[in-house]
């Protein structure tokens, strides 16, 4: 019958640590980086930010522009452009909502001691 | 065979066991979030550890909306404000709208900087739009309409007088806040989050603590960030400011908070001012008084028990010494002191 | 003869359903603190163990494959994909493994068996997004492997006795 565990189980556990912890060397800071883009409300797109191109996306009028560990709102049809001016976005909980075409964009990610709600 | 018959039960035993205790785990710690638009702004609400809580995240959501745009926006036809500024009067037979009313004058009355009749100065400004700086005489007119004498209330009549048009701007976000809790409270939820632009509310538990994290806008950085967090159990916190709503014109910043004495927008070293205290409608007014008011506003919110931090355009933070505890201040470009309000 | 080939096909069946079962149990788990999303605890990884150390090589790619066309039924096509890759490579791994490296003990096999699962539903999501940002993520997977690795082959080990009459049963009836 086979054993629980073995000298060579946790040879094997430590490669794959080993392993891990060189990837991590490798790209630690690109982990999980991701943005929603939500149109009223509702999920729209989500998408990866690690790309080094930058991509164009357009939704309801508002032009979103993404890649390089950022995104943001380059141009809409909106009139007050707060969209516009929350300027460009690279930290999980950041947002650019445009109000009059219903679109928001939010970067998420797994950093679990950022708020859950943020007030202004 | 037999030893397929003995695991058979022990099987099915450990899967309705497994079913059982997953069930209850999953709702235990689910945090479910709805999306939608009103008052203007982005909504949010969260419920936490509550079975079926992204249908009444969903509630709270088409709430918030409906009472939007039956009651309070001044821009979709079909609300009673928008109808009370297009006849000049308007008859509530529910009695609900008037009694609202009602709260907010008395509101008002506590700030004679503040009024409910606001919309002229957003119109004549053209806030919403590409922004313009009227003459005087177009600030004068403004003003004379802006006076609250021009809003009378009789039975469950309201009527405005001289041209006054009525706006709920410093009030709905509160309000909206505070309805969308109280649903997700009646449908039982255990706990949640409603963000309705500026204003939060939490209340019940996340499932792991009653104190809930908020951060607090950073003025001078993008959306979404904070320099700062505050740590908050069945309250609601609402921020106004000048650093998002506003244009420039000749070098010349000019802010959507308007002071209804003077008919010009906000101008003062205060770029932010947070308030927490028990009721939504409460705090978004609050907000609203003390940018206008800045360090003077600090004896009415004392009267109102209300705590606040109020952010200046020099990175001085000035808060309530009962937030002591509670304030974690993340971004340490910002210098913070405490007023003492015992 | 014929009772073995009706027996083992009973108890594929019976696996079968139980790691589609584990399966559906597993997408009811909310993300807990230690785990990022999209990261499960891999149970039904068990069952695929299980058939390759007792069953045999036709027996546990069909779970496999089962399993898989499940999630693409349920799931969509990427999801069945996904799982289609993850256990092939983990199933491969584990026929291997249980059956030809004796030195390798439940721990380890488990370990692997997550590791390889996680492996191919990597490369999956890189060809589907078509982003090598996809592997940006491996690193907190492989630990994530590691930890429910080890968790899957405690029970893997402690399940074991529970089976041994299946095996004694086979080698009963084949010996007659």
């Amino acid at each position: 019958m086979k054993r629980l565990i073995t000298v060579s189980d946790f040879i094997v556990i430590g490669i794959i640590l080993l392993a891990a912890v060189l990837l991590l060397l490798f790209k630690s800071n690109e982990i999980g980086k991701t943005a929603v883009i939500r149109v009223d409300g509702k999920e729209y797109k989500t998408v990866s930010l690690t790309n080094d191109g930058k991509t164009e996306i357009s939704v309801n009028g508002v032009l979103i522009v993404y890649g390089g560990g950022e995104i943001y709102v380059e141009n809409s049809t909106c009139h007050d452009k707060i969209c516009v001016n929350a300027g460009h976005l690279s930290k999980k909980g950041q947002s650019a909502v445009c109000v009059p075409n219903r679109v928001s964009v939010e970067i998420v990610g797994n950093d679990k001691s950022a708020p859950k709600a943020v007030t202004g | 065979m037999k030893t397929v018959k003995k695991l058979l039960p022990i099987f099915c035993v450990l899967a309705i066991c497994a079913v059982f205790v997953f069930s209850f785990v999953k709702d235990m710690y689910s945090e479910k979030t709805q999306y939608g638009f009103a008052c203007g702004s982005e909504v949010k609400v969260t419920v936490f550890g509550t079975k079926n809580g992204e249908e009444k995240a969903k509630s709270a959501v088409d709430e918030i909306k409906c009472i939007d745009e039956n009651f309070l926006s001044d821009t979709i036809s079909t609300s009673a404000v928008y109808k009370l500024n297009e006849q000049g009067e308007y008859t509530d037979d529910g009695g609900e709208f008037i009694s609202y009313i009602n709260e907010c004058v008395d509101l008002v009355s506590k700030c004679d900087k503040m009024t409910l009749l606001s919309k002229p100065f957003v119109d004549t400004w053209d806030i919403s739009g590409e922004g313009r700086v009227p003459s005087h005489e177009e600030i004068a007119e403004t003003v004379k309409k802006a006076d609250m004498k021009n809003l009378t209330v009789s039975g469950n009549r309201v009527t405005l007088l001289n041209g006054a048009k009525l706006s709920f701007g410093a009030f709905g976000k509160g309000t909206v806040c505070e309805k969308g809790v109280e649903i997700l409270k009646s449908e039982g939820a255990k706990g949640g989050i409603v963000t309705v632009g500026g204003t939060v509310g939490v209340f019940g538990s996340s499932g792991k603590s009653e104190d809930f994290t908020v951060g607090v806008r950073n003025p001078f950085g993008n959306a979404g960030e904070y320099f700062a967090t505050v740590s908050v159990s069945n309250a609601f916190l609402s921020t106004s400011g000048d650093y998002e709503k506003y244009f420039e014109k000749d070098g010349k910043r000019y802010c959507h908070i308007f002071d209804a004495q003077t008919g010009l927008p906000v101008e003062s070293d205060i770029t932010s001012v947070t308030v927490i205290t028990k009721g939504g409608t409460q705090s978004d007014f609050l907000s609203t008084a003390l940018f206008i008011l800045g360090e003077d506003g600090v004896s009415l919110a004392k009267k109102e028990n209300a705590e606040f931090i109020i952010v200046k355009k020099d990175k001085s933070v000035l808060i309530s010494s009962t937030l002591r505890d509670k304030f974690h201040l993340v971004d340490d470009s910002f210098s913070v002191s405490f007023v003492e309000v015992n | 003869m014929k009772s073995v080939k009706i027996q083992k096909l009973t108890v594929t069946a019976l696996f079968t359903s139980l790691s589609v079962v584990l399966s559906i149990l597993e997408s009811f788990l909310p993300t807990f603190a230690i785990l990022p999303p999209g990261a499960k605890p891999g149970f039904s990884n068990i069952i695929v163990m299980f058939s390759a150390l007792s069953l045999g090589v036709p027996q546990t790619l069909f779970i496999v494959f089962a399993k898989a066309f499940f999630a693409f039924l349920t799931r969509g096509a990427v999801a069945g994909l996904m799982s289609l890759a993850g256990g092939f490579l983990s199933g491969i791994c584990m026929l291997i493994v249980l059956r030809r490296i004796k030195r390798i003990g439940c721990v380890g096999a488990g370990v692997l068996s997550a590791v390889c699962h996680n492996t191919g539903q990597l490369i999956v999501s890189f060809i589907t997004v078509g982003s090598t940002a996809v592997f940006g993520y491996a690193p907190v997977l492989l630990v994530v492997s590691v930890v429910t690795g080890v968790i899957t082959g405690a029970i893997l080990r402690a399940a074991i006795p529970y089976f041994n009459g299946l095996e004694k049963l086979f080698s009963k009836e084949m010996g007659k």
